[in-house]
């Protein structure tokens, strides 16, 4: 085990060049993910999560590119820019980058694998469980003929299918929603990959299946040491299954902190009002649901671009970007000037409105 | 019609793919008749090829009629339907008579059948292949690929396939297998076109993102995950172009340009009949009838699977 973390995000951006303009759908993020931990990637639907994920595996579709930053894993390059050495402004690729083929046969399956969001679609109709997943496990693990089926098999098991040696044969139609899971944690536990990222994989599952495939991966990840970014937008599976957490909104990484300390001390007025909107246990009263909805990434607020539905937001709010900075003792970071009292005007300038989102929820419309 | 309904619903949830679209294939009485005209055209084809090229007619020269040579003093015969039989004799020996230089008109469109459907389903099936391949990989692509995969489909779709298939065969030569080649050219564009539409929406499809994401090849993921799962439209009009192929095949032996005499086939039947259209209309009809009946048997076949296929009308 070595110091250096498993993957290495520094600065990401990735844009879709439409013919509205540029959506800025990653801006600049960075994060790390150590060996043997769950990072949490939360944030509503358009704060750029799946896109995130997708740069990562250098899978973003046309016409949207990864523009600038630096995904290292496992000490190989998978995305590095330099800066502008023949002129033009934009940077350019580096050369130690893995080549697309590269990226295919050693990161794709390999060593990074991906649990996808819709366990219903996302295992093709027209082949059995087993075909597929022997597929996936031939690829990545250099297995053949019947120890590719025995190694199919084993990995069934392990996931909680009964009895794997029939169920092999089945379509996946014949599976419900929480086996078709298990059969997708299957898939991408099958190729023993150092890294698996779960993109929102038990959004359309029920609240007890859901349960069940959260223990499962708990189960496994003990079992076979694997690192896990969990992306999703349910607080409740963050602070069951993570170690640390990123939220991200518009693009962004605005808080990023261990999981106790986002749940009980949350630094950013938006995470706090994240955590106001669900239920909690030890809270009585009223929800207070999040008003407002992201603004497009096409063309973001100036300065924080959570000051239009921000409870907090002042005037200087619409001027300064807050940085990502560390704000307390533990390894807690936050995005917001109110914590940067010395350098911003913040305190001193005037609230926005004390019904600071309202207000927002009229410009927008 | 409820019974048959509570069959292909039940069957639908313990079978999958191909026995369940056969079982409503069966379940439909239309395309049924389809089934049943088709079983019997490609049987009389197969029988055809055996006989007529494996054996050079042994079979049809020694217990029937030759449909390739007359025998000496064979008169033309008009059949006994509707019509009085005005040269006498024979009428029973040949139930749909003779034709102009008297071989039996029933053994001529049996042995004729081989053409139709040999190069009908040969033709149809290659350019079926070729058509969903080039398809396939213009649709994953996009871009480039698929602006020059689809204008030079566009290409061959701008060129009457009458004139191309003449120039063809008059280029390479007046040869069944040219013929066949011939006509799954002009196929080609058909599927191409067909299933790049749907695989511009399949690619789309998770399981596509999930083989990327697992690393599997290009080619795999188009070979495995791609085309399987854009076929259906490709069956259906496979089925249907097979009937239009044959009457392609015809219309080519009518002008003269397929199997050339004195091989049987239906469409060089008509051909001959021309001249004799007035006075002996059966040398017409009869050819004609087998083409009709062929090819509403592929179009019976093609809706029925066209209905398998459809979800909207799976209760």
């Amino acid at each position: 085990m070595s110091d250096t973390p498993l993957l290495k995000v520094e600065n990401l951006k990735t844009q879709f060049f439409t013919d509205a303009g540029t959506v800025r759908a990653v801006d600049g993020i960075s994060f790390t993910v150590e060996r043997g931990e769950t990072l949490g990637l939360v944030g509503e639907s358009g704060a750029g999560k799946s896109v995130a994920v997708q740069s990562i595996l250098r899978l973003v579709d046309s016409p949207g590119r990864i523009v600038d930053g630096e995904i290292t894993f496992d000490g190989k390059t998978i995305v590095g820019f330099d800066e502008d050495t023949d002129g033009t402004e934009r940077p350019v690729e580096r050369d130690g980058m893995l080549s697309n083929s590269e990226m295919r046969s050693q990161i794709r399956g390999n060593e990074i694998a991906l649990i996808f969001q819709d366990p219903m679609e996302s295992l093709n109709p027209v082949f059995t469980v087993g075909q597929q997943l022997c597929e996936f496990i031939e690829i990545n693990r250099g297995l053949s003929g019947k120890a590719v089926r025995e190694r199919a098999i084993e990995i069934l098991r392990e996931v909680g299918i009964p009895q794997p040696d029939e169920r092999f044969d089945d379509y996946p139609h014949q599976f419900s929603g929480g086996m078709r899971q298990r059969v997708l944690i299957a898939m991408a536990l099958g190729c023993e990959p150092k890294l698996i990222i779960a993109d929102e994989p038990t959004t359309a599952l029920d609240v007890t299946v859901e349960g069940q495939i959260l223990d499962l991966v708990y189960d496994l990840q003990e079992d076979y040491d694997t690192s896990f970014l969990w992306v999703t937008h349910d607080m409740g599976i963050v602070a069951e299954i993570c170690d640390r957490v990123n939220v991200m909104y518009l693009g962004e990484i605005i808080e990023r902190a261990g999981v106790d300390d986002l749940f009980y001390d949350p630094q950013h007025p938006y995470t706090q009002a994240l955590l106001n909107s669900i239920p909690r246990p030890n809270q009585a009263g009223e929800l207070q649901p999040l008003k407002g909805s992201m603004p497009e990434a096409i063309d973001p607020p100036s300065g924080c671009r959570f000051h239009d539905r921000c409870p907090d937001a002042r005037e200087a709010c619409t001027r300064t970007h807050p940085d990502l900075r560390r704000v307390t003792d533990d390894e807690q970071w936050a995005a917001c000037i109110k914590h940067e009292t010395f350098e911003t005007d913040y305190e001193t300038s005037r609230r926005l409105s004390p019904e600071g989102i309202s207000v927002a929820g009229e410009n927008s419309e | 019609m409820s019974d048959s309904d509570d069959d292909s619903a039940s069957t639908q949830t313990s079978q999958s793919g191909l026995a369940d679209i056969t079982t409503q294939l069966r379940g439909n009485s239309t395309s049924r008749w389809g089934l049943y005209i088709i079983a019997v055209v490609i049987t009389v084809a197969i029988w055809a090829f055996i006989d007529g090229v494996l054996l050079g007619y042994h079979f049809a020269e020694t217990y029937w009629y030759s449909p390739v040579t007359a025998e000496p003093g064979a008169r033309s015969l008009l059949p006994p339907v509707g019509i009085t039989n005005e040269f006498g004799t024979g009428v029973w020996a040949h139930p749909l008579g003779t034709d102009h230089r008297g071989r039996d008109i029933l053994a001529r469109l049996v042995y004729g059948t081989r053409i139709a459907i040999q190069i009908g389903i040969v033709a149809t099936g290659l350019g079926a292949v070729v058509g969903t391949i080039v398809g396939a990989v213009s649709g994953y692509y996009g871009g480039w690929v698929d602006d020059l995969l689809q204008r030079l489909v566009e290409t061959f779709y701008a060129i009457p396939f009458i004139v191309l298939m003449i120039a063809i065969m008059s280029t390479f030569g007046r040869n069944l297998w040219i013929a066949i080649v011939g006509v799954s050219v002009i196929t080609t564009p058909v599927f191409a076109r067909l299933i790049r539409s749907e695989v511009l929406s399949v690619r789309e499809e998770e399981y596509i993102e999930a083989a990327k994401a697992a690393g599997v090849r290009d080619r795999n993921i188009i070979r495995r995950h791609v085309i399987p799962n854009s076929l259906a439209p490709v069956l259906v009009q496979a089925t249907l172009q097979v009937g239009v192929n044959i009457l392609i095949v015809a219309a080519l032996s009518f002008l003269g340009f397929g199997a050339q005499p004195p091989t049987p086939s239906w469409g060089a039947m008509l051909a001959q009949s021309r001249t004799y259209m007035l006075p002996n209309p059966w040398f017409s009809f009869w050819p004609g009838l087998a083409i009709l009946v062929t090819v509403i048997g592929f179009n019976l076949i093609g809706d029925g699977l066209r209905d398998a296929f459809d979800p909207r009308l799976d209760d």
